[in-house]
């Protein structure tokens, strides 16, 4: 079975001789090459997966499509997970930086957050240089149209519920198996697994003012056929939309009347493989808005395709365009806008903080109207862009659709945004499409593993309302998911599943082997009756300090960073301790699984709207049954009833159990 | 606990004669069971009914020589109480005649309810939430008017209310921090140290109090506790028995008659109290005594009210003694009331105490119950708003939350320590709250930041 308008079911006789070559048999088809794709490519081919990775523009691989940044509060903690686990974007961003900053160092440990600007086009480069050196993966140009899936089965009842339907029985309907992709010109790849990665570009239409282009970033195109091949394989698909700001020409601002932000003196790396950062650093500068430009903004809301109701899908809260921003705070007579360097090699500077639709000529006024940007000439506009997104309620933990075997899902195409967001979701994709076609067992993290683990769970939990970015404030588990330890938390998965390198995996056990010397030492000595554990939980004494009175932790030689670990470790023992009692307390309910043929729909004493929900979301266990929002703790009740006492099920339940 | 499926019945009015009387089923098979002994005067409206509605007619109990004339309130599909059809049956309140129905009904193959059962189904089935459910329970088993009060006022919100409100305050001091934590760059304070402190103080405060309620409310059981104290002979066992109406306690002269403590249900001017009876203020120490002495202490502990019995027939020593004793208690903390026992044997007392009494001659005692009661209603000797079976579930959830807060309070307090650890105990405080009323509280989070704070760098 094909699926896709623009197939061309009369495959000449030549292409079907192409086709039978081997350069288009793979396991594994990667569509789109950005932050999630890339991830997701190289993650599959170095487990031993035959992978393509195919993109519109072999020119645009890895691109940063909007803020010239990596990491952030949270996203930076990302990072650093993504790489314990082996993945390629911190050590991309550590190459090509030109600035380092670590964030929230007033505060504990866990709130540290590495962040760097990067050089755009540098980034761009290394990653597809990364891509194209790397064996078993394959880079190539082309316009993907279509899904080719085959028939497996007629799913039983109760698999597969219409989640609005009012049927308490629920249709049967069927499951998929993914074989290959179609793309123009009417080539089949043929393969195993395929991670859909397509970003803003699924029916994109960008927004100026009152002018409407397709595309999902300036200067691109878009791809259209490939969302009508989800529906037709009964995907459901909303829309979204994001915005950018304008980017100007920095030989044209006046710096003298700017507030400097330089990098760090003691830059920090992102991965933990890269020994030290030697690169020369360029400062951001800071300004803001005023009143003048607000009343501007204000008479000229009617052309902001939002409020003119050109754009009616939902944008982010958290990264608000300017018109939002002086809509919904009113009082504000100003707000902050952060001049970035796009690189070393160009003048271009991003202008974050006031991403817009309005038309050209007010974006013109806004800016001269700026402090130090009187006389700044725009080099591209801003715009907003409005894209598909597949609800990630239809995905399995794993990534991989509940509709298609073989088919994931990574990146904004989930409703997220962020490259790092993106880049860790295609990693894990990657990695499970891999995992899967080895036979080997797939990789869930937990919430208390991973902001990983609490990315993916949210998602196919909850699913999004707005574009998903991470917060510290999502991790319940937030003091042992540190930026510090990400690789104490997944070195050791990386290494078990295969995917850390020889390299990666000897520092790591040397690094995790001064840890333990380090903590038996203090445990072992004493002083005054204490032990250095003991002392060293005290705030006022630090391993250096501890070190330079005992010759015993001096003759170790530890690393500094293994020393700050233990540090960490120590002083934070008490409340990971009781953060740690607190997870054992939710696991206990948490863990109790429902069973994959669980037909909630046949639990009449469950509400029509936990029934719907559960049905869609299909939990595989009572922790995650009651992070679906809306789910109620009766509703639990009544499923832990029907999971504890299966003798008291009704008698729709009883056979499935 | 049975099966939710079950189709049950049972009498939903008080028990006994009375004029109306309600019978009521609820589950699947209620229409099933009624279907061919209920003779409604509207058979299509009744065979039809698709929303809920009043029917009436009649039921047909074979061994009954005519017909009984019932409407039967119908609730066909899930909008009602217990979110599954339900029936009630209301039809003339005579004993005879409601057991006769309901031997039919589980004839006919529904079965008895278990206490509670239809609560808990509407529970389950989203109705009400858990302090309600608590509440509906409790107007069942209401022994007095004042517990019925509770109960009601629970079951319109009283104590959920409080705990959302300040389950909200909390909430909105936990956006502020978060938002100080992931939004670091946008170079606002969201909140200063000095008003994390305060709000944490008030939220402290107030959960502790809330958690000391609670754990009265628990040692109290159901009821307030009333106890009977005083030297030997000094007529508890008299007045214990008068007020509870029966022959409870033997009563003799003879001085360490009552050598177990006794306890019976009093219902004082609409109150229902435990009352109880303690051995008497024994003089010497021999071992029963003493471990009496300790059982009798523990009773005065938990009591809500003493109630000093000081016969009026003493000596002069006797009253030193007794006052002393008294004074004792009183230092102790537990409120006493004196009472003047057997005031027709009075020799010249009865000026200085809070009342005085003879069962024998039957004066003062409505005086005294009156006194009793005014004392156990007095706020600030007793909260009663909560309702007992709530205050066990909550008890543990409570203390977690004050421990919590008691914890983000000394952190607050240390300049050095970091926002993202106040944080983390005011999550684990706002957890133990989200048990008590059942919510979580992840999802509004995040909402809430939002709509107070300009972000977006």
């Amino acid at each position: 079975m094909v699926v896709g308008s623009h197939v061309n079911l009369a495959i000449s006789k030549e292409l079907a001789e192409v086709t039978m070559n081997s350069n288009y048999d793979f396991d594994i088809a990667v569509i789109g090459a950005g932050h999630a794709g890339c991830e997701a490519a190289l993650a599959a081919a170095r487990l031993g997966a035959k992978t393509v990775l195919l993109t519109m523009n072999a020119d645009t691989v890895g691109q940063m499509s909007c803020n010239p940044a990596i990491g952030g509060v949270a996203k930076g903690q990302i990072v650093r997970e993504i790489d314990a686990l082996g993945g390629e974007m911190g050590r991309v961003i550590d190459a090509t930086a030109i600035q380092f900053r670590m964030l929230n160092r007033s505060k504990g440990p866990a709130m540290y957050s590495p962040r760097a600007q990067a050089d755009k086009k540098a980034y761009q480069f290394d990653m597809k240089f990364r891509i194209e050196s790397q064996p078993g993966l394959t880079l190539r140009q082309e316009i993907v149209e279509g899904l080719r899936v085959e028939e497996l089965r007629a799913k039983g009842q109760g698999l597969c519920a219409e989640p609005d339907s009012e049927n308490l029985n629920p249709q049967p309907s069927t499951l998929n198996q993914i074989t290959g992709v179609m793309v123009r010109g009417g080539a089949v790849y043929r393969c195993r697994a395929v991670i859909i990665t397509t970003g803003t570009f699924l029916q994109a239409i960008m927004h100026t003012g009152e002018t409407k282009t397709p595309g999902g970033r300036a200067g691109d195109g878009t791809t259209g056929t490939l969302s009508d091949s989800l529906r037709e394989l009964g995907f459901e698909l909303q829309r979204f939309k994001t915005g950018t700001p304008c980017r100007l020409n920095g030989r044209t601002i006046d710096y003298s009347v700017l507030d400097e932000q330089p990098g760090d003196a003691d830059p920090i790396p992102f991965s933990y493989l890269t020994e030290k950062l030697t690169q020369p650093q360029l400062s951001c500068w800071l300004t803001e808005t005023n009143a003048g430009i607000h009343d501007l903004i204000r008479e000229n809301l009617h052309r902001a395709p939002m409020y003119s109701g050109q754009i009616q899908s939902t944008g982010p809260r958290y990264c608000p365009s300017i018109e939002d921003k002086v809509v919904r705070f009113a009082d504000r007579t100003a707000h902050h806008i952060f001049l970035e360097p796009e690189g070393r090699h160009t003048h271009e500077v991003y202008c974050n903080g006031i991403s817009t639709s309005l038309p050209r000529d007010v974006q013109d006024r806004i800016v001269r109207s700026v402090r130090g940007l009187e006389h700044a000439e725009i080099m591209r506009y801003g715009y907003a862009v409005e894209y598909d997104f597949a609800p990630p309620t239809q995905l399995q933990r794993t990534l991989e659709t509940k509709r298609v075997q073989g088919l994931y899902f990574a990146g904004q195409i989930n409703g997220t945004t962020g490259y790092e967001e993106a880049a860790g979701q295609g990693l894990l994709a990657g990695i499970n499409a891999a995992l899967k076609l080895n036979g080997q067992p797939p990789l869930i993290l937990d919430r208390s593993q991973a902001y990983l683990g609490v990315l993916i769970d949210d998602l196919v939990t909850k699913g999004v309302d707005e574009p998903y970015r991470m917060f510290t404030s999502r991790a319940e588990y937030r003091l042992l998911l540190r930026q510090d330890n990400a690789d104490r938390r997944l070195t050791p998965i990386g290494q078990q599943i295969g995917l850390a390198s020889p390299e990666r995996s000897e520092r790591y056990t040397q690094y995790d082997d001064e840890i333990s010397r380090g903590t038996a030492a203090l445990l072992a000595h004493r002083v005054d009756g204490l032990t250095l554990e003991e002392w060293l939980r005290r705030p006022e004494w630090s391993w250096e300090t501890l070190s330079e009175r005992t010759p015993e932790l001096r003759a170790l030689d530890l690393s500094p960073r293994a020393a700050e670990q233990i540090e960490i470790e120590t002083k934070y023992a008490g409340y990971i301790k009781r953060q740690a009692a607190e997870i054992e307390r939710q696991h206990k309910v948490a863990t109790v699984r429902i069973p994959e043929s669980f037909n909630f729909q046949g639990v009449p004493q469950l509400r029509k709207e936990a029934r719907e929900k559960l049905t869609r979301v299909r939990p595989t266990d009572l922790g995650q049954a009651g992070r679906i929002s809306g789910i109620t703790p009766a509703d639990l009740t009544v499923l832990m009833l029907y999971l504890k006492q299966p003798e008291r099920l009704g008698s729709e339940n009883r056979p499935a159990l | 606990m049975k099966g939710l499926d079950d189709t049950i019945a049972a009498l939903a009015s008080a028990p006994g004669a009375a004029a109306r009387g309600i019978i009521r089923i609820s589950g699947p098979g209620t229409f099933a069971v009624l279907k061919d002994w209920f003779v409604p005067a509207d058979a299509a409206n009744w065979q039809a009914a698709k929303t809920p509605q009043r029917h009436s007619g009649k039921l047909l109990i074979p061994q009954a020589r005519a017909p009984f004339e019932s409407d039967v309130q119908w609730w066909p599909g899930r909008r009602s109480y217990t979110g599954q059809p339900l029936a009630e049956l209301h039809m003339v309140g005579s004993p005879p005649v409601l057991s006769a129905v309901l031997a039919e009904l589980y004839r006919r193959g529904a079965r008895p309810a278990e206490p509670g059962e239809f609560t808990l189904r509407a529970f389950l089935a989203g109705k009400l939430d858990l302090l309600q459910a608590e509440a509906v329970l409790g107007v069942i088993d209401a022994t007095g008017e004042q517990e019925l009060k509770t109960a009601l006022e629970q079951l319109a919100g009283g104590i959920s209310q409080s705990m959302v409100l300040m389950r909200r305050d909390l909430l909105e001091l936990l956006a502020d921090l978060e938002a100080g934590l992931d939004f670091v760059e946008e170079h606002l304070e969201f909140v200063s140290r000095d008003e994390i402190t305060r709000r944490l103080m008030k939220g402290r405060d107030m959960v502790t109090q809330l958690a000391q309620q609670a754990r009265q409310r628990m040692h109290a059981g159901e009821r307030p506790r009333v106890v009977l104290a005083g030297l030997p002979n000094a007529g508890k066992s008299t007045l214990f028995n008068h007020l509870l109406g029966q022959e409870h306690a033997l009563v003799s002269p003879i001085p360490g008659t009552t050598r177990d403590y006794l306890t019976g249900i009093w219902h004082c001017e609409g109150l229902a109290v435990d009352l109880i009876d303690t051995a008497g203020w024994e003089f010497a120490g021999d071992e029963i005594g003493t471990a009496m002495q300790q059982f009798r202490h523990d009773q005065l502990e938990r009591a809500d009210l003493i109630v000093w019995c000081s016969a009026a027939d003493r000596s002069a020593t006797e009253r030193e003694i007794d006052a002393r004793y008294r004074a004792d208690i009183e230092q102790a903390g537990r409120p006493v009331f004196q009472v003047i026992t057997k005031s027709d044997l009075q020799i010249g007392i009865g000026a200085t105490a809070s009342s005085s009494i003879s069962v024998a001659k039957n004066l003062g005692l409505t005086k005294l119950a009156r006194a009793v009661h005014a004392c156990l209603n007095d706020p600030a000797a007793r909260d009663r708003s909560w309702l007992g079976s709530s205050a066990a579930r909550c008890e543990q959830s409570l203390v977690g939350a004050a421990e919590a807060l008691s914890h983000a309070v000394q952190l607050a307090e240390q300049p050095g320590s970091g926002e993202e650890l106040i944080a983390g105990e005011l999550r684990l405080a706002l957890e133990h709250l989200g048990e008590i009323v059942g919510v979580v509280y992840t999802d509004d989070l995040l909402d809430r930041i939002f709509s107070k704070f300009c972000i977006g760098k």
